[in-house]
């Protein structure tokens, strides 16, 4: 008793001791996620310079795919704050009736440890829009008085055609009565009104494109759309852990107008500045905020992602190939498990890789784990059935030889059956890891780098030179590994041994 | 190794094997004398091979035992019994990636022998096998179907057999090669007297090598004798006709 009592004190006093220390010399660590749309950046950027001005240290992991990837990861611990749509926690994430319901969707936050901010201010719905020509000489400033026209050709994305609260419903709620409906992709619907083509298109209010082709946004008067106005969402523990930081963060509520986020967007995506430039700009102006805006140069991201993208290959081939042989070996020798684990890692290879690091989050979270992980779970059925292929191609004299002069199981493998079968493992070796640099860009998707990052925020921005920074090196490195493969097999595959193994 | 030194080196005892409904293999009761060359012959798919395996345990009788240097073959004591045997084989099983010496000398070191004991005897048997030691240090891809099996043999014979398996051992080679190592073969069995069992399906060469010879038909033994038994009484329709089929050829290599 007065012993545990004596450990009780010492544990305590050394706490206290330690405490002040370290909040001297420890800003708290933030980390702040974003979706893969320029909208998405620009506000994950804004609240880590809210963050940094609150004196943390703030990692943004830009990028993450896209809501169901951020909020696994928040309520996992892995990012610690995000920006989210009310429309998108109501409908995809907390499946409530109402997104107008703040409080609902507050409270049902609030049951999974995690608090909403008020809204931001704008409200990224769904609209329609019309050339402003057409609006002025027709007299267009709500959906309702778009009904009454019957002599107009809708362009209407994909996306609003499928969706339960899209195109079906809008049509009965206004009574719409297109000339002509034409489904087409949100971009082209862009180009297609510029050049009038059509005559009515839906859009998110704060496109970029809005203002730069001077559209009018017609009111939803009749309040079909859900409302999508943009929030923060951080777990409950960082008000305690940051509380300087949730304080900056809160002033962003209601700051950002549809007009200001739409200004933002042009900034990225039609004037081609970064994200960084636009969020730093914005909060210099309106709030007062200064930050810092670092440019890294093309060289230096091209480095970094080539960094990134070398462990996320190499890490995972050499594990799938630790693991792969191994369980080959065993496949070779047993056929009931050799049909188990074929079937599984052939019905693996199909499960779209995006999938599967959702499922994966809540076991590995996000980052570079589970992108490894994933890698691994792709790249080991190339290399156990280039195991299985070359031990069972071993000719039966051959085999039966070895058996036959007596040498002992273990070092049968080892000295007769692997190298024999080397020219088909290391093909099957080779076959995976450029399997693993393709796939490996879908790292970005969860904040693992690599050249999926410039690739992602190439098609966002609609940057061909962008997509090509990452696609260029990749390619270049999947030539690369074809070349260090001829190496290794050099080295692996004994002389006297055929290279039949390539496929 | 083993107590009272058995006069067999193998027996057959009641073995079979069935492979399916129309190819059985015994059962079959046959002593192996030891010190002796004994040839197991017949016609194709007469099973022949099949018993040869039995006693390396490469073949499993369903029925039936076999026992081999006195000792049964139950998978714990597998290992150690085929290191006192050799077994050659038509494409002389020689692993491809390792040179002529290391095929060799393989089985030697993996189980630990004295590399003082490894060099005496490869140059003792390559010798013996009529083979030129600079051959050891290639590739079995770059040496002639006569020099692999000369290696083959050398490695059969590395840790002293005392029974001496053969499949076919001369089967994929021309005649010319062939001939001249049957004589050498047969010299390597008397200098060493060593148990020999071969299988062959040539009758020619069958008497140029047996002590013994059974005669198997459809998975038994048709006869077993010398070949002057098997001439003057022959036991069965079957073999009257194996050996007339034969005779030719006999007369052409077979030189006494």
């Amino acid at each position: 008793m007065s012993q545990a009592l004596r450990a009780g004190a010492i544990v305590a006093a050394c706490a206290c001791a330690s405490l002040p220390l370290a909040a001297e010399a420890e800003p708290p660590k933030v980390k702040v996620g974003s979706k893969a749309f320029t909208e998405g950046v620009v506000l994950g950027e804004l609240a880590t310079r809210m963050c940094a001005a609150g004196g943390a240290e703030v990692d943004h992991r830009r990028q993450l795919g896209g809501s169901v990837i951020l909020f696994k990861a928040l309520e996992a611990g892995e990012i610690d704050v995000y920006v989210e749509y009310t429309g998108t926690l109501a409908a995809e994430l907390l499946h409530l009736p109402d997104a107008r319901d703040l409080g609902a969707i507050r409270r049902a936050l609030s049951d999974r440890g995690l608090v909403m901010s008020e809204p931001l201010g704008f409200d990224n719905t769904y609209a329609l829009g019309v050339s402003g020509d057409l609006a002025a000489k027709k007299g267009l400033a709500t959906v309702t008085q778009l009904a009454t026209h019957r002599d107009l050709v809708f362009g209407i994305s994909h996306e609003l055609m499928e969706r339960a609260d899209g195109w079906p419903g809008l049509q009965r709620r206004y009574g719409l009565a297109p000339s002509e409906l034409r489904p087409m992709d949100h971009d082209v619907a862009y180009k297609a009104l510029a050049a009038r083509q059509i005559d009515v298109m839906d859009l998110y209010t704060t496109d970029a494109e809005i203002a730069s082709l001077g559209l009018t946004v017609l009111e939803d008067d009749r309040g079909y759309f859900p409302s999508y106005r943009a929030v923060i969402v951080h777990r409950a523990e960082l008000a305690t852990e940051a509380p300087e930081c949730v304080t900056q963060l809160r002033r962003l509520e209601g700051a950002i107008s549809a007009e200001a986020m739409r200004a933002m967007n042009a900034r990225v995506k039609l004037e081609g500045q970064s994200e960084d430039v636009a969020a730093a700009e914005f909060l210099a102006s309106r709030l007062d905020v200064e930050s810092k805006v670092s440019a890294p140069t093309r060289f230096d991201r091209i480095a970094a992602r080539t960094g990134e993208h070398l462990l996320l290959t190499f890490a995972s081939l050499l594990a799938a190939t630790a693991l792969g042989v191994p369980l080959g070996v065993l496949c070779a020798r047993f056929a009931r498990l050799r049909h188990a684990v074929l079937g599984v890692a052939g019905v693996m290879q199909t499960v779209p890789s995006l999938a599967l690091l959702v499922l994966l989050i809540p076991f590995l979270g996000i980052g570079t784990t589970p992108a490894i992980a994933a890698l691994i779970l792709y790249s080991l059925f190339p290399v156990v059935e280039g195991t299985v292929t070359g031990l069972s191609g071993i000719p039966a004299a051959l085999r039966e030889s070895a058996e036959a002069l007596g040498l002992s199981r273990g070092f049968r493998l080892r000295s007769i059956e692997l190298p024999l079968a080397s020219p088909s493992i290391v093909s099957g070796v080779r076959t995976a890891a450029v399997l693993a640099v393709g796939t490996a860009t879908i790292g970005a998707m969860v904040g693992a780098g690599g050249y999926g990052q410039p690739i992602l925020t190439g098609v966002r921005l609609d940057s061909v030179p962008m997509i090509l920074e990452g696609a260029l090196p990749a390619a270049a490195l999947a030539i690369a590994v074809q070349a260090l493969f001829r190496g290794v097999e050099r080295l692996v595959v004994p002389r006297g041994v055929s290279g039949g193994g390539s496929r | 190794m083993v107590d009272a030194p058995s006069p067999f080196a193998a027996r057959f005892l009641g073995a079979a094997r069935t492979f399916d409904a129309r190819s059985t293999v015994g059962p079959i009761d046959l002593e192996v004398a030891r010190g002796k060359t004994t040839v197991l012959l017949g016609p194709s798919g007469c099973g022949k091979t099949t018993l040869l395996r039995m006693l390396i345990g490469l073949a499993k009788p369903d029925s039936g035992r076999v026992e081999v240097l006195g000792e049964s073959l139950d998978e714990e004591r597998l290992p150690s019994v085929r290191r006192r045997m050799g077994y050659l084989i038509q494409e002389g099983g020689l692993f491809p990636h390792l040179s002529a010496r290391q095929n060799v000398c393989l089985l030697a070191q993996h189980v630990g022998r004295d590399p003082a004991f490894i060099d005496a005897q490869v140059e003792r048997l390559s010798a013996l096998a009529r083979l030129d030691p600079q051959l050891l240090q290639k590739l079995p891809s770059e040496l002639s179907g006569g020099q692999r099996q000369r290696v083959a043999l050398v490695r059969a014979l590395m840790l002293e057999p005392e029974l001496l398996l053969l499949d076919e051992p001369l089967g994929a080679l021309d005649p010319m090669v062939r001939v001249e190592l049957q004589e050498d073969l047969r010299a390597a069995f008397r200098t060493l007297e060593t148990s020999v069992v071969m299988v062959t399906h040539d009758l020619a060469e069958a008497a140029f090598f047996a002590d013994t010879l059974v005669l198997l038909h459809e998975g038994k033994i048709a006869q077993r004798g010398s070949l002057d038994d098997l001439e003057r009484t022959p036991a069965s329709p079957f073999v009257e006709r194996f050996l007339s089929a034969h005779r030719p050829a006999r007369r052409r290599e077979v030189t006494p």
